[in-house]
């Protein structure tokens, strides 16, 4: 090596001797105590016995359960194949409508399996339910659901 | 060396070098494939690639980046530094793999362009915890795109010895990314010190050798207080030179090695045309300084290449007077005929 490049050589290796190792320390000592898992699992509530009605989509299906033993509704999603939105949230409302503003937020739908979200007493009422698929990242609804509670 | 273009300057050493290198890395990919398979059966093929590749990889240049100094401390590991270009450009293919299949996995499979999800998907960049680390692995990936691409003697000619040195000298820089891609990324996950500590060992190594080399040459570079009336400088006993080698001088920014053979004594810049090689760490072969680096050769009494090769490097005025070695740090052209000092 040259001159010029091996000083700058000793110069650059001084900086990496003190930037590096406070880097890795500063990471050592952000390692959280506990690693949280995904705990959509652990909050899963119990599958209704009942399904009331469905609605079917190549990748996923929803049915609108209830049980006799259980207050309310429930809806699930079985998801078959992952969606291509990498966040999806599901928003219930009791009316037709085609944004979120004045819907009630259910949860987030992950990969494939059952998801599922109770919707309390208030939804018995209602001769249809109106659920949104929405895409965090776009933030933007992508899939309207209708599904008849009879 | 060589006259012609060739892509690849193949001979046996190098050959036996990319061998046993190729070896290895089988050897490990297969080893961690297996374990993984015995202790995580229901990983899966692209989580296998990736790790396997990755940590192959980073395994890879800590052995890349310990080389260089220890050529420095040791000329016996000079063999090692021959053929690092392709020990290099491998490296890069294998953390090519990993990023590739980390992108699709992660990004690729969605509606958004996979680098703006890249980018995008996580914007957590206050956090430690959770910052999004696969862009660090991303720019040390185009740091190392860049070093495999220019890699060519083609690009070293074209670029210059000196551009080409820095550029591919940014590969400190995509370490240090590297270092944090996996601080911040695998092992905020990982509940075993283990692999904390090795990567750790790992980074106090590689620094600890850089600045070792860095700092054991700086006591060995010559700084004379004052010229001679002459322009000649006393330098050292002809007996601290031993036959064949060379005693490296840096006087007034001028690096000189001084080479004793066959009764003789001569001078030319210590710096090879083709990488900026130390030629005062070589030795003379048949006759030629022959740089360590990549065998790169010089007559000493006129710092040109043999025939038909074409490289010239400068050439200084030495004097023996009474044992003593004297130079004349004034360079004169490259290639030009100096008549050797005798040794008496």
């Amino acid at each position: 090596m040259i001159y010029a490049l091996r000083k700058r050589h000793r110069k650059m290796w001084l900086l990496l001797g003190i930037l590096l190792p406070i880097g890795f320390i500063a990471a050592v000592l952000a390692v959280p105590e506990m690693v949280v898992e995904n705990d959509f699992d652990i909050k899963q509530p119990v599958l209704y016995s009942d399904i009331i009605s469905s609605f079917e989509e190549e990748d996923y299906e929803v049915h609108l359960r209830k049980d006799a033993n259980l207050p309310g509704r429930q809806v699930e999603f079985v998801v078959k194949e992952a969606f291509k939105v990498p966040t999806v949230l599901v928003f219930f409302s009791h009316q037709e409508t085609e944004t979120i503003q004045n819907t009630g937020v259910l949860g987030k739908i992950g990969g494939p399996g059952s998801h599922r979200f109770n919707l309390g007493n208030i939804a018995n009422q209602n001769p249809q339910i109106y659920l949104l698929l929405y895409d965090k990242f776009k933030e933007q609804v992508f899939k309207k659901i209708t599904i008849e509670n009879e | 060396m060589a006259l012609n273009y060739s892509a690849v300057l193949w001979n046996r050493q190098k050959k036996i070098y990319d061998k046993v290198m190729l070896g290895l890395i089988g050897l490990y990919l297969v080893l961690f494939v297996v374990l993984n398979l015995v202790f995580f059966s229901e990983i899966t093929a692209e989580t296998l690639i990736i790790r396997a590749t990755g940590s192959c990889a980073i395994i890879m240049l800590h052995v890349i980046l310990m080389i260089g100094p220890l050529c420095r401390m040791n000329s016996q590991y000079l063999p090692l530094l021959y053929n690092r270009r392709h020990l290099g450009v491998t490296m890069f293919i294998l953390a090519l793999i990993h990023g590739g299949f980390s992108t699709i996995q992660f990004h690729a499979l969605g509606d958004v362009n996979p680098l703006v999800s890249l980018f995008l998907s996580n914007t957590e960049y206050f956090s430690l915890t959770n910052f999004p680390f696969q862009v660090l692995g991303f720019f040390a990936l185009l740091i190392l795109f860049l070093m495999a691409a220019t890699s060519h003697d083609f690009w070293l000619k074209n670029l210059s010895p000196k551009v080409w040195k820095s550029l591919h000298m940014m590969v400190y820089v995509a370490y240090g990314l590297l270092i944090m891609h996996v601080m911040l990324g695998v092992l905020q996950l990982e509940k075993s010190p283990v692999y904390v500590m090795l990567l750790g060992l790992g980074m106090v190594s590689i620094i600890g050798l850089h600045l070792k080399a860095a700092f054991d040459e700086k006591k060995k570079e010559f700084r004379p207080e004052s010229l001679a009336d002459n322009g000649f400088i006393k330098v050292c006993d002809i007996s601290d030179i031993a036959e064949n080698r060379a005693k490296v001088v840096l006087i007034e920014g001028e690096n000189i090695a001084i080479f004793k053979y066959d009764g003789k004594i001569s001078a030319i810049n210590n710096v090879c045309k083709h990488q900026n090689g130390p030629l005062g760490e070589g030795k003379i072969i048949d006759g030629c300084i022959t740089c360590p680096w990549h065998g790169y050769q010089y007559l000493p009494e006129n710092g040109q290449s043999p025939p038909p090769f074409k490289e010239k490097v400068t050439t200084y005025d030495v004097k023996v007077h009474n044992s003593t070695v004297y130079v004349n740090p004034n360079p004169h052209p490259e290639g030009t005929q100096v008549e050797p000092a005798k040794i008496v």
